[in-house]
């Protein structure tokens, strides 16, 4: 349909010690989004920054058209018409909108300072074009919101006047809604001609706006199909190179003995009322509900972090009063959240001092510790746990979200917790890497230990679970063992909808 | 390249005004430029006005000649100091010093409040924020002339740099008197002790002491600091007279008691049969004694120095230090103080710029003989 | 709150940008302005403005450094530097105007050198500038022997002297090198480089802009401010001093943190920092005016810091 303007040929990226990109081959099309995905470290988004010029490849050719073209920098690839926008965002917090979408290229008056009156119009006029015209120029992007920050990277990528545009995981700080009018601008620049590498890992999202995928797996290309050719299994198993049956595993397993109990607890600010829960050893029960439900502050609750405002909460029968985080931790509790940036992990320390934090002084009760000892243990749980990293004492920022995540659980797991919260463990993360996810906590709980598992995706509850607490409106509307609830039953709860099938 | 043009044309801009003002100077003020070739009033009679230190020439040279005990307005040396004069309205003088943290420095604010209960004036005392930063120093004079103070006593921190700032006293006829490191150029008066004189004094103190001939080392002041640099030159001026004796080492510890640890320590290794540490103050003597000490070669070195401070006493009652240099703060700016108000009392000036005190003619020395006395009734660290 | 209403006026904007250390300012002068009858007089406000020209030309090299997420501590190394380096040159023969040139070019170069090698060599600024403040500091202690050198001429007097319209002729300077700066870090891409560097170093890198060149402008513009404050401060003490800077990078911190510029994410600006030396100056005028002792100004202009700094810092929270 529409001609070709650009194609690698046999790329290959190398950094110490992973072959990134392996001879990979890719075009793009005017007029379509070509979307690239992959599970992390999959070598996409490497892909992305050789076409970009921010990676020199080892071996390889880019052509623009029949040209062939070699780019040094993200300057070459600039002026070439290839822009960029990126996941993090690249705006500068104090310098307002219009400044930074001409950022470096500022129009000057004829004294050669910068002219900001012609440079507020000419952002006002892209941001029109964009149907943005309600963003205030004049304004620090700092005080925007960050949807509207993303228009303003947009803006700024169309004021190079591109041929091509890549979005590098646009929508990962955005709300449905953002998307959808983030798709519907993607959309009208397809039309007027542009072509649009799109990096992805969210399966559901990207079908709503791709022509064609290209699939990488460990740098090399699986294969490039078009969207409407191919259904969700295929693509797992493109990506991952495994069966989606395989993903939810569970071993047979004997429970034993309730190691936690909560009996009609409530909080002090009405989010979780009268609720009473058990948990058994080697047991993996799962909590189910809506955003709001009130199963993260239940898990709060349980933690320590916010204060309990009735009822009694029983860990291995202990009754625990004046409960805090540190209190909740010496008795064997570990919690792995949804936030893992920013309160799961040092995320400038290495691996090594993330699986150490909390275990430390279990290991260590004396003044001294043992570097060679330490290192011994948290390579352990690196390979245990499969966390994909050169060394332990590479930085936590650098890892995949999939790898932080498991580098929290090594924190949990080395401290010998035996109790564990996972609030939405695996949001973020690919599928290869939740499907290890998953398989590390079958195992915890054939090791004997005992998971409270909080999620928003369905599948992952009742795949998981053996048994289902259903959350709504701060109470326990609903509970179920593994097997005896269908999806919808269990949504319908949710909601708030049915009798109560199971005692509470 | 267009940044550059602008930086060019910004430092252009700057040396254009620069260059600018240089060729207006004469008209914004005339008086200065026009009689450039004033010069310093020999000894003044008048009351000194702004022109009269503002020439060409610096005027360094002092005549160091001590004036005789009985034509002081005041009598005895130490915290035995007094004075008959009053003042006859309630004067405001500052004391304007370089620190707060040096014992010296604070018996110079003693010595002119105990003159202010004395002769009746108003005592301001003065410090810059930041110790000893000229640039502080400056500002704080400038302060006081804008509190309207009536004459100021002063511990230049720099000779040259602290002039600008007293010609805006002098413009504003305030008589400033400079105590220890003098002002480049004269002022209404110079006190303390002659630092040259010091030196040479204590060098022969020194020399009678190991009998003329013998193996000495010098620990010397900071290198920047004009009194220690006039210290040392008085040292070597008296060593021209003992051709028997021989400087082992000459080395800067920077008045620091550390210092003056470590660096005999040193020296020691290489040199364990002097007979003689001259040290620039007391606090590096202090430190050479610690070393002397550690190498159990106390009591066997003759050791002279400068101030006759608290420590440097007791070094010399328990016979460690032979001898030392009455430097007396409080009795200096005691002495500034009483000419600085018979100044503003009748416009007498003193005898003459340069009056040294405690000069040889106080009777500086301290040793092991007149050490409880100085101790007892004279020490201006009490 | 309605942080989203953005004005054309810039001088309503200055106006919203003035943060709290302007009334604490105003604060002091009242408070001060009771303990003595003489502090009102126009005499005593030329005065401060005097005695704050040297350090508000540091405190604007210093506001753009930090807006570069940066802390150049060799700045007062520089001021000392540049008072001897035109004493000793014009001691040597060389004509006054030519030696200031040379002087302040020298300061740039030092400046250029920092860039350079805070950017090119990725050395924390800090630490680069630790070492370029030990360097100039021994090189103008070396250049002089470790004392203070001087030659006589009428110049320094007639800077010092010199009056326009009532103001000394170095509060003009000062206004001159602020408007300069002003243009340079509002008005031209330098400028927005200094908030991006300050900002988000990524973006720069990715625009394809190498962060080398930008570095390099702004700490040898940070060196032409430091060079005429150095000219000034030779003016006003008629001498080449080798240690008259030592700390001023410090002062120029506080000042630059008091008049609202922040340490982390290239936020502030340089009118903030003109009222922030003004209150350092202020309140140092007032002390000594007032008659405090040096040990207790230190305490008080250390609380007054912290004080403003805190209220800023609260304000701007109750803002959010």
């Amino acid at each position: 349909m529409n001609e070709t303007i650009l194609t690698t040929r046999g790329i290959t990226k190398e950094f110490p010690g992973v072959k990134a990109l392996d001879s990979v081959d890719f075009d793009l099309r005017s007029g379509e989004v070509h979307i690239l995905v992959g599970e992390n470290g999959a070598g996409k988004s490497t892909l992305a920054k050789v076409i970009l010029g921010a990676y020199v490849p080892e071996e390889g050719e880019i052509y623009l058209g029949n040209e062939k073209v070699s780019f040094k920098t993200t300057r070459d690839a600039l002026s070439r018409g290839i822009v960029a926008v990126y996941q993090e965002f690249t705006l500068i917090p104090y310098l307002n909108v219009a400044q930074n979408i001409f950022f470096n290229r500022e129009p000057r008056n004829k004294f050669g300072l910068i002219d900001h009156k012609k440079m507020e119009e000419d952002a006002k006029s892209i941001l029109q074009s964009l149907n943005c015209d309600y963003i205030n120029v004049k304004l620090p992007t700092k005080v925007l919101s960050v949807a509207e920050q993303q228009m303003v990277e947009i803006a700024k990528a169309l004021s190079f006047n591109p041929k091509i545009m890549v979005f590098d995981e646009p929508t990962a700080t955005l709300s449905e809604r953002e998307v959808e009018s983030l798709f519907e601008r993607i959309r009208k620049l397809k039309e007027s001609g542009l072509g649009i590498i799109y990096v992805s890992h969210r399966m559901q999202e990207f079908k709503h706006i791709g022509e064609r995928i290209t699939v990488l797996r460990d740098g090399k290309k699986i294969g490039t199909v078009n969207i409407d050719d191919v259904n969700d299994k295929e693509l797992v198993n493109m990506m991952v190179g495994r069966d989606i049956s395989q993903v939810y595993h569970r071993s047979e397993n004997k429970f034993s003995g309730e190691v936690l109990r909560t009996e009609r607890l409530s909080d002090k600010n009405g989010k979780v009322k009268d609720v009473s829960i058990t948990l058994n050893k080697g047991e993996i029960v799962g909590i189910a509900g809506l955003v709001g439900a009130g199963r993260t502050e239940l898990a709060r609750l349980i933690f320590g972090i916010d204060p309990i405002g009735g009822g009694k909460l029983f860990i291995k029968g202990k009754e625990i009063k004046d409960s805090s985080p540190v209190k909740i931790v010496k008795e064997g509790l570990g919690m792995v959240c949804e936030d893992r940036k920013r309160q799961g992990l040092a995320l400038n320390d290495s691996v090594l001092w993330n699986t150490m934090a909390v275990s430390l002084k279990s290991f260590f009760p004396k003044v001294l510790i043992s570097r060679k000892k330490i290192f011994e243990i948290a390579t352990d749980y690196v390979k245990q746990l499969r966390v994909a990293t050169p060394d332990v004492y590479r930085a936590c920022k650098y890892l995949s979200g999939g790898n932080q995540q498991k580098v929290v659980l090594a924190k949990w797991l080395s401290a010998k917790t035996d109790i564990m919260i996972f609030d939405e463990p695996t949001r973020g993360i690919d599928v290869g890497a939740k499907m290890e996810i998953y398989a590390m906590m079958d195992k915890l709980a054939v090791e004997g230990k005992s998971i409270l598992m909080i999620s928003s995706e369905l599948p992952e509850v009742i795949g998981m679970s053996d048994r289902i607490y259903i959350m709504h409106n701060g109470r326990i509307a609903g509970e179920c063992k593994r097997g005896e609830l269908t999806a919808d039953e269990i949504g319908s709860k949710m909601l708030g909808i049915g009798g109560d099938t199971c005692e509470c | 390249m267009k940044r550059t043009l602008t930086m060019a044309i910004t430092v252009l801009l700057v040396v254009a005004m620069l260059v600018g003002c240089g060729q207006t100077g004469p008209n914004v003020n005339p008086s200065n430029s026009a009689t450039p070739s004033t010069s310093t009033n020999p000894s003044g009679s008048e009351k000194p006005s702004a022109n009269d230190y503002w020439g060409p020439e610096p005027a360094l040279e002092a005549d160091p000649t001590p004036v005789a005990v009985d034509e002081l307005p005041t009598t005895g040396i130490g915290t035995q100091i007094s004075t008959d004069i009053k003042a006859n309205s309630k004067y405001k003088i500052a004391i304007i010093v370089k620190n707060t943290t040096n014992p010296f420095l604070l018996k110079s604010i003693a010595g002119t409040q105990k003159a202010a209960e004395d002769m009746g004036f108003e005592c301001i005392s003065l410090s810059p924020a930041r110790q000893d930063s000229l640039e502080d120093q400056v500002k704080i004079i400038e302060d006081a002339i804008q509190q309207g103070v009536d004459g100021i006593i002063l511990h230049p921190i720099d000779s040259n740099g602290i002039m600008p700032a007293i010609r805006k006293a002098q413009e504003a006829n305030i008589p400033v008197a400079c105590i220890g490191t003098p002002a480049a150029q004269q002022t209404f008066l110079r006190s303390g002790v002659d630092y040259t004189a010091t030196g040479v004094l204590i060098t022969h103190a020194v020399a009678e002491q190991i009998g003329k001939k013998g193996k000495i080392i010098i620990l010397e002041g900071p290198p920047a600091a004009q009194n220690a640099q006039e210290r040392l030159q008085g040292i070597q001026t008296a060593l021209k007279d003992y051709p028997e004796i021989e400087v082992v080492a000459s080395q800067t510890t920077n008045f620091k008691r550390t210092e003056g640890m470590s660096v005999t320590e040193n020296l020691l290794q290489k040199h364990r049969d002097i007979d003689a540490i001259i040290a620039c103050n007391d606090e590096s003597a202090l430190g050479a004694i610690q070393a002397l000490k550690a190498e159990g070669l106390d009591g066997k070195v003759v050791i002279g120095s400068f101030d006759g401070n608290e420590d440097g006493s007791a070094a010399i009652k328990n016979g460690q230090m032979h001898v030392s240099y009455n430097t007396d703060p409080f009795g200096s700016t005691y002495l500034s103080a009483v000419y600085i108000v018979q100044y503003l009392n009748d416009g007498t000036m003193p005898p003459k710029y340069f009056v040294p005190f405690p000069s040889e003619l106080q009777n500086p020395l301290i040793t092991s003989d007149n050490i409880d006395d100085y101790i007892n009734n004279i020490a201006w660290w009490h | 709150m309605n942080a989203k209403v953005a004005t054309n006026n810039p001088i309503i904007k200055f106006i919203k940008s003035i943060p709290p250390v302007v009334w604490i300012t105003l604060v002091l002068i009242s408070v001060f302005s009771m303990s003595s009858d003489r502090y009102l007089q126009f005499s005593n406000f030329s005065n401060m403005l005097v005695q704050s020209v040297p350090l508000m030309l540091v405190a604007f090299a210093q506001t753009l450094i930090v807006l570069t997420q940066g802390t150049d501590l060799s700045l007062g190394a520089q001021v000392s530097f540049v008072t001897v380096i035109w004493i000793y040159l014009t001691k040597a023969g060389v004509p006054i105007y030519i030696s200031a040139i040379v002087a302040v070019l020298m300061s740039m170069c030092v400046g250029a050198v920092n860039g350079l090698i805070v950017s090119k060599g990725k050395i924390p600024p800090f630490i680069a500038t630790l070492g370029m403040q030990n360097i100039l500091n021994s090189i103008s202690l070396l250049l002089t022997a470790g004392a203070s050198i001087y030659i006589f001429n009428p110049l320094f007097h007639n800077v010092t002297q010199a009056k326009i319209v009532g103001l000394p002729l170095t509060v003009w300077i000062a206004a001159l090198m602020f408007l300069i700066t002003w243009v340079v870090l509002y008005k031209t891409k330098l400028g927005a480089q200094v908030f991006g560097l300050g900002g988000n170093q990524e973006a720069l890198t990715l625009a394809g802009i190498n962060l080398i060149k930008p570095s390099i402008k702004i700490y040898a513009f940070a060196g032409l401010l430091t060079g005429v404050s150095g000219l000034i401060t030779t003016c006003r003490l008629e001498s080449g001093q080798p240690v008259v800077g030592a700390g001023w990078e410090f002062e120029a911190v506080a000042a630059t943190l008091l008049g609202g510029t922040s340490l982390r994410e290239g936020k502030g600006g340089i009118g903030g920092t003109v009222f922030g030396v003004l209150l350092i100056t202020i309140l140092k005028n007032g002390l000594n005016v007032s008659g405090v002792p040096s040990l207790y100004q230190n305490a008080i202009i250390g609380m007054i810091i912290l004080m403003s700094i805190v209220i800023d810092a609260l304000a701007r929270r109750a803002k959010s």
